[in-house]
């Protein structure tokens, strides 16, 4: 009885049914909003909780080895290395947390020489200094 | 007042998803800002502890060289043990030529921030002399030199005789009134420090089996214009590196490079040093080169402090 009234009284059901589509649009609204906030904010955190320190730099023939060790709460890809503001190519390198490895630059250096080195994540943060060459 | 509010909100449907929406959109503007406000602050955190961190590496070395100056234990002044070779102008310790085991004397060396000494053989040598006591003919005395080994507490007693008797040298062998060199070796087992104030002491003896006449030897202790080779000392088959914090936070030691010319070589270490505190690590794994080289340690937060040798 009850079915028969709610399938003849049509003015009735556009109201429930527009009231679920909204519902239902707000729910993926919110959900997207939801989303994209995790995304920007787990990018912004990555970003600010990159650090890694340079742990030793030894120059060998026909290259300089780099011992980098992750400090920072994120890990870490190395993406570039500029030597002398230069970019030389490099053996891939990533470092989960607190981990710690050589990273390799191909490069003839000389002698007695100060060299610029900066080292850039994939993230951009970078950590840069002098190193002398020994004799 | 609330109830014509009330009314004109059921009336206006359009300002109340208006407020919905602002609401929810401040709600998550609120979200992005406090997880971003609270990394930095977090980050902001590490990076203060990094600045605020200060590590030093005071000493290193693997040999322990008798110096003549005194260590107070509970009131009785003994000779000390350092890590750092002769420099004063030497100290003679004279014994008497008659057969029997003479005491030249005891050094110290204290155990603070050494939890264990590990296993490992040490080398003890001796700069002894036969030397002429009064004019006439000279017959020289048959003699060696050897150590006791023991733990003493701070208040002069001995907690426990670890060795007696041992790294007995050769007989001495040069002429009269010619200094040489002599050694003699110890294999110490593992000794867990039961209390850092306690001191490690090393009791030079020299024992005489045969007596002489006009003659009798002696040890000589702290001479600077000795070589490093020919002086008396204790020579441990295991590198001691020590650090002081000086920084407000208590520091978490992580790697030790030991570099040369030809070498860099990391060794990973776990070491804790509390604010103001000196810790000794000793390790028999690592091994300083020859000639000159460089002690590197890093701490878990990324500072590094560094220390040259030769």
């Amino acid at each position: 009885m009850k079915v028969k009234k709610i399938l003849w009284n049509r003015r009735g059901i556009s109201p429930v049914l527009s009231s679920l589509l909204l519902t239902v649009i707000a729910v993926a609204g919110m959900s997207i909003a939801i989303t994209a906030t995790y995304v920007i904010t787990g990018n912004l955190r990555e970003t600010m909780g990159e650090r890694f320190i340079v742990e030793d730099v030894w120059f060998k023939t026909g290259e300089i080895a780099i011992y980098l060790r992750n400090t920072g709460r994120t890990p870490i890809k190395i993406a570039a290395v500029y030597v002398n503001y230069i970019s030389e190519s490099f053996t891939p390198l990533e470092l989960g947390l607190e981990d710690h490895g050589w990273l390799n630059v191909t490069y003839v250096w000389g002698s007695v020489s100060t060299y610029h080195i900066n080292i850039v994540t994939s993230r951009g943060t970078q950590v840069v200094d002098y190193y002398k060459s020994p004799s | 007042m609330w109830t014509i509010t009330s009314l004109r909100l059921k009336k206006d449907r359009r300002g109340v998803s208006n407020i919905i929406v602002v609401v929810l959109s401040l709600v998550i503007i609120v979200v992005i800002a406090s997880n971003v406000v609270l990394w930095s602050y977090q980050m902001n955190q590490l990076d203060w502890e990094k600045i605020h961190e200060n590590i030093e590496i005071t000493i290193v070395g693997d040999t322990l060289t008798a110096h003549e100056e005194t260590t107070t234990v509970g009131g009785t002044n003994y000779r000390t043990l350092r890590l750092v070779g002769a420099d004063h102008a030497g100290t003679n310790f004279d014994v008497p030529s008659t057969v029997g085991r003479h005491l030249c004397f005891r050094v110290v060396y204290p155990l603070t921030g050494i939890s264990s000494i590990p296993a490992s053989t040490w080398t003890i040598y001796y700069r002894v002399q036969r030397y002429r006591t009064a004019t006439g003919a000279v017959t020289l005395p048959v003699c060696h030199a050897d150590v006791n080994i023991l733990i003493r507490k701070s208040d002069d007693t001995i907690r426990t005789t670890i060795a007696t008797n041992v790294a007995n040298s050769p007989n001495f062998a040069a002429a009269l009134d010619v200094w040489e060199t002599v050694s003699g070796t110890y294999a110490w087992s593992d000794y867990s420090v039961v209390d850092q104030t306690d001191y490690l002491e090393v009791d030079f003896y020299i024992q005489v089996t045969t007596a002489g006449t006009r003659s009798a030897p002696r040890m000589r202790i702290d001479d600077s214009s000795l070589p490093v080779a020919d002086q008396t000392r204790v020579a441990l088959s295991l590198e001691i590196f020590t650090f002081k914090n000086k920084g407000s936070l208590t520091s978490r030691l992580v790697s030790l490079w030991v570099n040369n010319s030809t070498s860099h070589k990391r060794y990973a270490i776990d070491v804790i040093v509390n604010s103001g505190e000196t810790v000794s690590y000793l390790s028999t794994d690592i091994r300083l080169p020859d000639g000159q080289y460089m002690v590197k340690v890093a701490t878990q937060r990324g500072n590094v402090a560094v220390y040259s040798g030769v």
